[in-house]
């Protein structure tokens, strides 16, 4: 296929959290609000005057300050994040969200706070943490409402005199649901048997989505679709398995690629960074505050393990098997951070149920943050592929 | 110079005889170890035919032959007032343990079906019973720490077996080893089959968070979970964990028949209160230098009434009123009963429970006195005795703040804690424990190194694997902490025999 217009413009947005476009919102005077985790609402981080940013540590090397604060057993991820902050690299943030959804994760962002990050940059910045329930009843759904409003909109207008307004928070929906529209419709692309948008293309334009400030980004998303719309695909797909990719944070596309060059075409994003759960449309129901349906909306779609009741627990395989039907996947990929506990006791479980009681093949696999072991995963995501093309030529038999 | 190795036979932990305290001291020391026996014997005949079939049927049960054993060790070296606290609280934690072994044995379907089995509710994890106060036809069973924790305190080879099941099942090795342990006994399949239902419980971690999903699963009565919020100091979370409580109350009813009632459910919050404040009290002896409590046991009675009598084990606040009269003494009297301690030393983090009586061993060999360690500030909440909702609401605030949860969630702040503490029980030394599976914990591990050298204070890390003894052995975590002691505090060995030995196959 022919490359697309403006991937390398894309992708060089992806070299640096403080890209071109955070650099151009700000001199706007707009407010960079971070966050890692889809328990803080991405569409309240772009109310009037505020964008948001999806934080990564793109290009590192080493984390010998992460390591030395918070040791080498702890998840890599968060200790890039944390190199990253010490640098500087966030240093344009006007407040970071977070949540005590995950330990490792939750202290990396105590840092800001113990150090007095960014403060020299931005005396006004804040860290601003809440709490997340772990189940799904209607008394959890209030207390996530209430800590959302607590937590991320009152600092907000206190702060930085943000209107959070209900008509605000409709507005802003309204602009997130432009940007998942697209995102969703190009996605919705690789259900196709020869899509017309690789697998690492889709990977590209769904964190340019998260890491830009969507006001500047929407206009080439836009003509992305629609050259993707009318795009003239190869002859034959150039992949020899279709795999559901499911697990802890993925948000680096050369991961995607790897999988890629191991003839693997990832028809469903089912990580965090990913658009499976992300780019659905918020729906505003009858009577209903714009507030609550955002509640409703993150706690409803969210697929973390953390979620201990059994609903929630049933969901998250069945929405996999969903998945793997709805894309015609040939297998599914879990995948899981290294000392991530979540997703080590859920690559466990998962992996068990899609092969031995669903029959879909499967295989977990526990990665680093930087693709430092790339050639150990391309040994494991080469065997998957060989195991499911032996699978079709055996008729469906293992 | 002592050479209390010399009691032991080579490569053990086994003694060829009891330790010389003096006449009257090994003479009293006798006597409690007759008690201790009594209490064995009590507790087998509750259900003979049950309980030995249970020793048959469940590995980790095995390992609590090492009981009168953990005793001897945590005892090691204590003399008069000393000596005599830990004995009675020693007594009332095995009389609980006793207890709830022979009520997981007595209600256990797997050797006949018996309405017992029903009068049990289960509480996974560190959960602590007061929540099922409301219900005096029931009684409220751990699942997880009988299987685990306690067992390891007596045997360090009754984990390995479990955590290596995960393992082989694809469960890194770098995961918490309490969670994988208690993961492991589900995929074996030998937790008791017992009790009306199971509440599990996000208590105290991540890694706990998931085991109990995956216990779930193997458990067979009907479970529900009480999700208790993590940020617990934010008073925001308040309605959301008392409306957890109403649910996990409602849950019960449902699924037993029983009605809550709440002049039952006073009564047992009264004898919780009692027993929170009976630790104040220990606290201010262990702050003095004329204190009777200190190394292990006590922060072992701690830790054993917050998590299995929540004011439900009357004898337990009997045992502490006990043994605060002989504190009391000792401290008007002015006995100075841990008369070889050099230097009073804090203890932090997950602990090595393989080595449970390491505070013991520092002490001996050391002169270095542990008055006080983190578990001993987890729970603690006085409730309401009058008003539900608020009572309700303590009782999730004393989970927020359980063992490890109290120091490990709601803010980097609590772990922190280490120094003020340390003030306050006058430690010169600070031990924080390496739990290397402990991400919550080693996430802060920077900032205690930067702390500690801001405040000029003497800290000593001691790496260890909490639940397995094969990563590092109990040898290696003495070898860490002599080194410190030579090196850093410019120490001899009170008793040179006691620096390295070898105790790997030693229970």
């Amino acid at each position: 296929m022919k490359d697309l217009k403006h991937l390398i413009y894309f992708e060089d947005l992806l070299q640096e959290a403080n890209n071109e476009l955070v650099k151009q919102a700000a001199a706007d005077g707009k407010k960079a609000l971070g966050y890692t985790c889809y328990f803080v609402p991405e569409v309240l981080l772009n109310l009037g005057g505020c964008f948001s940013v999806r934080l990564r540590a793109p290009g590192t090397s080493n984390t010998d300050i992460g390591t030395y604060y918070m040791t080498n057993k702890t998840c890599p991820f968060t200790r890039s994040i944390l190199e990253r902050s010490m640098e500087g690299g966030y240093n344009f943030l006007s407040a970071m969200f977070s949540s005590e959804t995950c330990q490792m994760m939750h202290r990396a962002h105590e840092y800001f706070d113990i150090m007095g990050l960014v403060k020299e940059q931005n005396p006004d910045f804040f860290l601003s943490m809440m709490d997340v329930p772990f189940v799904t009843t209607k008394a959890a759904y209030e207390h996530y409402e209430n800590q959302l409003r607590k937590h991320i909109l009152e600092p907000l207008e206190k702060v930085y005199g943000v209107d959070i307004s209900d008509k605000a928070i409709r507005a802003a929906i309204g602009e997130h649901n432009e940007i998942c529209d697209i995102i969703s419709e190009l996605g919705e692309l690789r259900k196709l048997p020869n899509p017309p948008i690789t697998s690492y293309e889709f990977h590209v334009l769904q964190l340019v989505s998260e890491c830009c400030p969507q006001y500047l980004i929407k206009d080439k998303l836009l003509e992305t679709l629609k050259e993707v719309r009318k795009r003239k695909v190869d002859p034959k797909p150039n992949y020899r398995a279709r795999i559901v990719v499911t697990g802890s944070e993925v948000d680096d596309p050369a991961f995607t690629k790897l999988l890629e060059d191991c003839g693997v075409y990832v028809v469903a994003d089912r990580y965090c960074y990913g658009s499976l759960p992300g780019r659905e449309q918020i729906e505003i129901r009858e009577g209903e505050s714009a507030l609550t349906a955002v509640a409703r909306h993150y706690l409803s779609t969210s697929e973390c393990p953390r979620f201990m009741n059994k609903e929630k627990q049933v969901q998250r395989r069945s929405y996999l098997k969903q998945l793997v039907n709805d894309y015609d996947a040939d297998g599914v990929l879990y995948l899981q951070m290294k000392f991530c506990e979540y997703w080590s006791y859920e690559r466990v479980m998962g992996v068990h149920d899609m092969n031995e009681v669903e029959g879909i093949p499967c295989i977990g696999v526990e990665k680093e943050y930087t693709m430092a072991s790339a050639g150990q995963l391309r040994t494991r995501f080469q065997a998957f592929v060989e195991s499911i093309e032996i699978k079709k030529l055996q008729g469906g038999k293992m | 110079m002592a050479d209390e190795r010399k009691r032991f036979y080579k490569g053990s932990g086994i003694a060829k005889h009891r330790e010389w305290r003096g006449l009257k001291d090994t003479f009293y020391d006798y006597l409690q170890w007759v008690v201790n026996l009594g209490i064995l014997a009590q507790f087998a005949a509750k259900s003979p035919v049950r309980i030995v079939k249970g020793l048959f049927e469940y590995r980790w049960f095995g390992g609590y032959i090492g009981a009168l054993h953990m005793t001897d060790k945590c005892t090691a070296g204590l003399r008069g007032p000393a000596l005599r606290t830990a004995h009675i609280q020693m007594h009332a934690i095995m009389k609980g343990t006793t207890g709830m072994l022979a009520d997981s044995m007595i209600g256990d379907r797997r050797f006949g079906d018996t309405d017992a089995a029903d009068k049990f509710v289960m509480l996974e994890q560190t959960m602590c019973p007061e929540i099922v106060a409301g219900f005096p036809n029931l009684k409220a069973l751990p699942l997880e720490v009988l299987q685990g924790l306690l067992g390891t305190y007596m045997d360090q080879n009754l984990a390995p077996f479990y955590m290596d099941i995960m393992e082989n099942v694809g469960l890194p090795a770098d995961s918490c080893r309490l969670s994988a342990n208690a993961a492991g006994v589900a995929i074996n399949d030998d937790y008791p089959e017992v009790g009306a239902c199971l509440i599990t419980n996000n208590m105290p971690c991540d890694s706990s968070t998931m085991n109990s999903q995956l216990i779930e699963r193997r458990i067979k009565i009907p479970t529900t979970v009480a999700g208790i919020p993590m940020r617990w100091e934010d008073e925001s979370t308040d309605r959301y964990a008392l409306a957890q409580m109403k649910e996990v109350i409602k849950f019960i009813e449902d699924t037993t028949g029983e009605k809550f009632d709440e002049k039952a459910f006073f009564k047992v919050m009264k004898q919780h209160n009692k027993e929170v404040r009976n630790e104040f009290e220990v606290w201010e002896y262990a702050k003095t230098p004329y204190t009777a409590f200190g190394n292990v046991i006590s922060p072992l009675f701690h830790a054993f009434y917050f998590t299995f009598s929540g004011g439900s084990m009357p004898y337990i606040d009997k045992a502490a009123k006990k043994a605060l009269k002989v504190a009391e003494k000792a401290y008007k009297n002015k006995t100075v009963s841990f008369d070889k301690a050099r230097h009073r030393m804090i203890t932090w983090g997950g602990p090595g429970c393989y080595f449970v009586d390491f505070n013991t061993w520092a002490y001996n060999c050391w002169g270095v006195l542990v008055p006080a360690q983190m578990d001993m500030f987890s729970g603690n909440v006085i409730i309401s005795e009058d008003d539900l909702d608020d009572a309700l609401l303590g009782i999730a605030h004393n989970y927020e703040r359980g063992v490890m949860r109290r120091h490990l969630t709601g803010g980097y702040q609590h772990l922190l804690e280490v120094w003020d503490e340390a003030e306050k029980f006058n430690c010169d030394m600070v031990l924080v424990y390496d739990d290397i599976t402990c991400k919550g914990a080693m996430g802060l591990a920077g900032v205690v190194n930067d702390q500690a050298k801001d405040k000029n204070k003497h800290l000593v890390w001691v790496q260890n694997d909490m639940f397995d003894h094969r990563t590092i052995s109990r040898n290696e975590m003495r070898r860490q902490f002599s080194e410190y002691m030579t090196a850093v505090m410019q120490e001899e060995p009170l008793d040179e025999s006691l620096v390295d030995f070898d105790d790997y196959e030693g229970w």
